[in-house]
């Protein structure tokens, strides 16, 4: 078992196949089979129901189960390794506060939002990717104003903290840090908030555990504009880390994040109006 | 022979020059027809990488009949015609076409009205009538769709601009509705979270918008409830099917009944149930 780095709960990198080798790795409730057989690389996955804390990286196997249904791709005969890596959601998350939260005017609030990692599987020299799935498929949401304009998002529940002792250290979930500050003069509710993860690199640190970029916004007036930045590095209570990957999109031209409603869900009152309607 | 030849006038019609004119028409329209379609497939193209799917083919069929106009025009000068009485007469004629033709005016009139309304493009799913269907093309004389079980159907410009069209894709979203009815004595409040919890197992089923709890009245054997919840609309059917099943596990895993219709008769004199006997014969029938 060939791994990069020694740290504890690292799943990630890249792993070297004899003919005939059979490895797992399980993240949580996620196990992924990769198999070599001469000129052919079988990927196979899993997500168990009862949930299983456990982590196992590149584990031999004697086979891949035959309920599993293996993904067969042909690869040159040279081609012995393979690389996983981790990647953000590859669409913005929406978290939902089962409490109501407040920012009372000049409050600020860090939230912690973790969401389930993307796991990416490449052949190495050349880099060309195989497959990607997430150990944990979230349920589709939408964020727009109505049904008719707006873009889906997954929707991340029960998994949105203010604290960081709460959030579990698990090395199958990304930890994004959002830095809230209400300087207007009327209280700001946190119903709904929509984390760009497309837009955020991946960092992981001494632990393993993987972190985003902090987000922060600062709302300025009572109209919905807000200053939204980006961190540059790993937020500082990841404490020293290393980035692992880049992120899956570049923050060119995306004026929803410019806007507050954009970012934070304010219910309109179409909404409310489709509720009443059937 | 030959004097028969010249009675008929026809040296003159064959003459050199004539012949020559004529080969230089045909080859005109020839090399031109090859031409316009190399032209009109280049504009499609580039439309195609600006534009919409039903841009591109509009573009393509623009410059190809344009192009295939003027070569006709061409071709008819360089055999000596008269353009202008040619139109002269092509109005004469138009007259007369227009009361011949008009189904085919009305079609065409109706053809403009849908490429400029835009109810659907290529590549929409729409339901006109009884015809469900992705949009092949959108043409001036009719609109071609190709249903799901993979047949061909041309529904006339006139008829779709006259019907009530649906399109079913013109919206990222869908909604499902659940119609479900469980036996009295039900406890609801269980019904509602059973039926939340199995919306947000779903993956495919939306968290926002929520999905949507409807209590329908109290049935004829059932207390009837509908459940909306939304989808992607490319993931409709895969909700559809995934929910109900979903549900229908869930609900049993629950004990949550769904009955079946369930009449009750009583005497109407006495007001007391019909007595019912059942009757068993305790020996079999000797044969």
């Amino acid at each position: 078992m060939s791994r990069e780095g020694a740290l504890e709960g690292r799943w990630w990198g890249e792993f070297e196949f004899a003919p005939g080798d059979v490895k797992l790795w399980r993240l949580g409730t996620y196990a992924l089979w990769a198999e070599r057989t001469g000129t052919e690389f079988r990927l196979a996955s899993r997500r168990d129901e009862e949930s299983s804390e456990s982590l196992a990286v590149a584990l031999p196997v004697p086979s891949v189960p035959d309920d599993v249904t293996r993904t067969r791709y042909g690869v040159r005969e040279a081609a012995h390794s393979l690389r996983l890596s981790p990647a953000t959601a590859d669409r913005a998350v929406v978290v939902k506060s089962r409490d109501p939260f407040i920012v009372p005017p000049g409050g600020a609030v860090t939230v912690f939002v973790s969401s389930p990692v993307w796991v990416q599987v490449a052949l190495t020299d050349p880099h060309r990717p195989l497959q990607e799935e997430p150990v944990r498929r979230p349920s589709d949401t939408w964020f727009g104003p109505d049904t008719m304009t707006g873009d889906l998002g997954y929707a991340v529940r029960t998994s949105v903290r203010y604290d960081l002792a709460h959030v579990p250290a698990e090395p199958h979930r990304v930890v994004s840090v959002a830095r809230i500050r209400n300087q207007a003069g009327t209280p700001l509710p946190l119903a709904r908030m929509r984390l760009p993860l497309p837009y955020l690199s991946l960092f992981a640190d001494r632990e393993g555990r993987l972190w985003t970029e902090a987000v922060s916004l600062d709302r300025n007036d009572d109209d919905d504009l807000a200053e939204i930045k980006l961190g540059r590095s790993a937020p500082r209570e990841a404490g020293p880390c290393e980035r692992v990957a880049e992120p899956r999109e570049s923050m060119t031209a995306s004026p929803i994040f410019r806007s507050f409603a954009g970012l934070l869900g304010l219910r309109t009152s179409r909404e409310a109006y489709e509720r009443v309607v059937e | 022979m030959s004097a028969l030849w010249n009675d008929l006038g026809l040296a003159d019609l064959f003459t050199t020059a004539r012949l020559l004119s004529l080969a230089r028409a045909v080859l005109v329209l020839l090399v031109g027809l090859v031409l316009a379609r190399g032209l009109a497939a280049a504009a499609g193209r580039a439309a195609a990488t600006r534009w919409s799917r039903q841009e591109s083919m509009l573009t393509r069929r623009l410059v190809f009949y344009t192009l295939v106009g003027l070569l006709v025009a061409s071709s008819l000068h360089q055999l000596g015609f008269q353009l202008s009485v040619l139109l002269g007469a092509a109005g004469i004629l138009t007259v007369a076409l227009g009361f011949a033709s008009q189904t085919s005016a009305s079609n065409l009139i109706s053809g403009l009205f849908l490429i400029a309304e835009r109810p659907f493009v290529v590549g929409d799913v729409i339901r006109v009538d009884d015809v469900t269907g992705e949009v092949l093309s959108v043409d001036l004389m009719s609109v071609k769709i190709r249903t799901f079980d993979n047949l061909y159907v041309r529904v006339p410009n006139e008829a779709v601009i006259k019907s009530r069209i649906t399109n079913l894709t013109h919206f990222p979203l869908r909604r499902v509705d659940v119609k479900l009815g469980v036996a009295y004595g039900t406890d609801l409040g269980l019904v509602q979270r059973v039926l939340r919890e199995t919306a947000e197992a779903n993956p495919l089923c939306l968290d926002e918008p929520a999905p949507l709890y409807i209590f329908r009245g109290f049935g004829e054997s059932s207390l009837d409830i509908q459940y909306n919840v939304w989808g992607k609309r490319e993931n409709y059917l895969d909700l559809l099917n995934s929910i109900h099943q979903e549900i229908a596990a869930a609900f049993a895993a629950a004990g949550i009944v769904i009955p079946f219709p369930q009449r009750t008769l009583t005497a109407a004199a006495s007001g007391d149930p019909f007595p019912v006997r059942v009757v068993s014969d305790p020996s079999p029938p000797q044969t």
